[in-house]
């Protein structure tokens, strides 16, 4: 894969540089600021790219606003966004366009490299990769309205755990639960909210993040 | 003892009695003294003669000097007065309104000046009074006469014009009086026909000019021991009429506090922004960054063990390295050498460590100074620390030099370069951030710096009391 990372800490640039180079993926270029970054990712087109939220001149929200930007000119262009910390705000910007191609993790996931390299993966291919503690806090927000609420402790973990974009075998194995019973969980959770039967894949993520931006 | 005392005493204890008597006179006189409420004579009570006299000596000079430049600026004072009044004339006819605002600009600069003069006097700070001065405030900055500080203003010179100058006069006509009876010797011979109207006393041999010279003597030590007393009756008067009445220095200094909270709550907010930043891009990053490096070699321990060494001591270095940032930002926070050693040696530490040669000053002759509360002496910390990085980095300067005194009311700094000067509080020199600092604490920041040098930095942060 063709990889570009935006990250003005030398460190953790470098770090990422290396374990992307150690998988055997290229990384066309590095970014450091958010000035930089619209036309990079429009010169580059990269495959996937890992940018900080935070980045200089004014380290408020840069990379993401660069990221919104690029995403209006090339739609659906996978972007992995990093983060040291979860802000709800940050994550409904980034789905309010279109949820295929995204990804929110926090920093602190890049030390996981398995789960790291598979989550961009997943959104290289037009997936989904969303840190449990943004849904988490994207649930919490809903906790209050009535659809969530009906359903079960069961289910909501199921849903959340769909929302970070794992398949069903994940999903059944990280709950401790057979597929079938993932499959008809989910299967209640489409019922009660009312949507559409899914096919396959992260459309389902898709309509789940469809309806927690909602 | 006791067989002395039992023994009646027969021989007259000539000692004792003139012991006592000079007792029972010195007692007379301080009482006397006492009943005088003149600040230098009260003063006698307390000191030593030999003090005295030396104290007395030293204060003479500034205190006369006082006199003198008031009775000049009294007198000169009358003659504005005068100006000014035909300025308000001719506004009636309307050609006045052309003259106003310098006028009033220069009544403005000339008590400006005054209040300098008293303030030295009285070793404090007269404030302008001014309105249009106020700090946050906006508008033109231009005297009105709508300011009631500008109509005071008005009283102030006539009145120094008037009592001013009739006391200067008085004060100073002691010491020439002292001068014309010190000087008879000298002159009762040469002035043969104006004798009798040069001094109360016609000197028509050499007895009475030493006579004279005595009394002069005597008029001298008047001359001296009251000219500060009538000096600080002027400066006192001076000040009434040169700072706001009460009500309206109140109301002024809460617009004062008002915008120095306003800042403080600023500076406040920028350091906790500084921290959160300093948190998450410093020590976060890092601990991330040895984080991914630990995921690496997990990795790695399958397929490449034989780069794992190298990646162990690559993350470990990365963990130095986030430890370091995190020591450098809680330093940030609370200089921890503050908590241990206090600040002289806090300060020596820096001054060590300043890449120009740093002299220090701090008066220690009374022991170890009185530690300051733990904000302010953070406070003034940083200004060294700040000042002291602004001449490494762009003064230029061969040498400096740290005052520093700490009174259990306020913290006095004084950082001082022999650099190229022409310091600004441009972006980026810190200068800004440094008088917020300050100003969070109700203190004061003043920094001269003409092109040239050499920079004078001089910072004063009260200390809550």
């Amino acid at each position: 894969m063709r990889i570009l990372i935006a990250e003005d800490n030398a460190l953790l640039r470098e770090g990422l540089v290396l374990l992307l180079n150690s998988e055997g993926h290229e990384v066309c270029t590095t970014v450091d600021n958010g000035d930089d970054l619209l036309p990079a990712l429009l010169e580059h087109r990269p495959d996937v790219a890992v940018v900080d939220v935070r980045l200089p001149p004014t380290f408020r929200d840069e990379g993401l606003r660069a990221v919104v930007e690029a995403r209006k000119q090339l739609p659906n262009l996978p972007v992995l966004v990093l983060s040291q910390y979860v802000e709800r705000a940050y994550a409904t910007e980034l789905l309010a366009q279109s949820a295929s191609g995204v990804g929110y993790l926090l920093k602190d996931r890049v030390g996981r490299a398995e789960e790291f390299l598979q989550a961009l993966e997943r959104v290289a291919d037009g997936g989904t990769a969303m840190d449990p503690e943004v849904i988490s806090q994207l649930m919490v927000r809903r906790a209050g309205d009535d659809p969530l609420s009906s359903l079960t402790q069961r289910e909501r973990e199921v849903l959340a755990l769909m929302a970070e974009g794992r398949n069903n075998g994940t999903i059944a194995e990280m709950l401790f639960i057979a597929e079938s019973s993932v499959n008809k969980h989910i299967g209640n959770i489409f019922s009660k909210l009312d949507m559409p039967t899914p096919d396959s894949g992260h459309r389902r993520v898709l309509a789940v993040l469809t309806y927690l931006r909602a | 003892m006791v067989q002395k005392s039992a023994t009646p005493r027969r021989i007259w204890d000539g000692g004792r009695v003139i012991g006592m008597f000079t007792r029972k006179v010195s007692e007379a006189v301080r009482g006397v003294l006492g009943a005088v409420r003149a600040p230098g004579i009260a003063e006698l009570r307390r000191l030593e003669p030999e003090q005295w006299i030396r104290q007395t000596l030293a204060r003479f000079p500034p205190a006369a000097g006082y006199m003198l430049l008031c009775l000049m600026t009294g007198l000169a004072g009358l003659v504005l007065f005068y100006l000014i009044a035909v300025v308000f004339a001719l506004c009636l006819v309307g050609t006045g309104f052309l003259l106003l605002p310098r006028t009033l600009r220069l009544l403005r600069s000339y008590a400006e000046f005054h209040r300098r003069r008293v303030g030295r006097l009285l070793e404090t700070t007269v404030r302008s009074p001014y309105r249009d001065l106020e700090p946050g405030r906006t508008g033109p900055r231009k005297p009105s006469l709508r300011d009631p500080a500008v109509r005071k203003d008005l009283v102030w010179l006539i009145t120094h014009g008037v009592v001013g100058s009739a006391l200067s006069i008085f004060a100073l006509s002691i010491c020439g009086n002292a001068f014309n009876w010190l000087s008879a010797p000298v002159w009762w011979k040469l002035a043969e026909n104006e004798r009798n109207s040069i001094i109360l006393m016609n000197v028509d041999g050499w007895a009475k000019a030493f006579l004279a010279l005595f009394i002069g003597i005597g008029y001298a030590v008047v001359a001296m021991a009251a000219m500060r007393g009538l000096a600080l009756v002027h400066a006192r008067m001076s000040r009434r009429l040169l700072t706001a009445r009460a009500r309206v220095a109140l109301a002024q200094r809460v617009r004062e506090l008002a915008v120095t909270r306003a800042e403080a709550l600023d500076a406040h907010d920028a350091e906790l922004r500084r921290i959160e930043r300093d948190l998450h891009d410093g020590a976060q990053a890092g601990i991330v960054a040895v984080s991914l490096r630990l995921g690496m070699i997990k990795r790695a321990l399958g397929h490449r063990p034989e780069q794992v060494p190298e990646m162990v001591d690559a993350a470990q270095h990365l963990a130095e390295q986030a430890l370091e940032s995190l020591r450098h930002l809680v330093r940030g926070i609370y200089p921890p050498v503050l908590a241990d050693r206090g600040l002289t040696d806090a300060v020596r530490a820096l001054t060590a460590l300043c890449g120009v040669p740093t002299r220090i000053d701090i008066d220690e002759s009374a022991g170890a100074p009185p530690r300051a509360p733990a904000a302010a002496e953070a406070a003034a910390y940083f200004v060294i620390s700040e000042a002291l990085t602004n001449i490494a980095k762009h003064s230029g300067a061969r040498s400096a030099l740290v005052w520093l005194r700490i009174a259990p009311e306020a913290i006095s700094i004084r950082v001082e370069d022999d650099g190229k000067g022409g310091a600004t509080e441009g972006a980026g020199s810190g200068i800004l951030g440094l008088r917020r600092r300050v100003a969070a604490f109700d203190g004061t920041t003043e920094l001269f710096s003409p092109t040239g040098g050499p920079t004078v930095l001089k910072v004063e942060i009260p200390c809550g009391s």
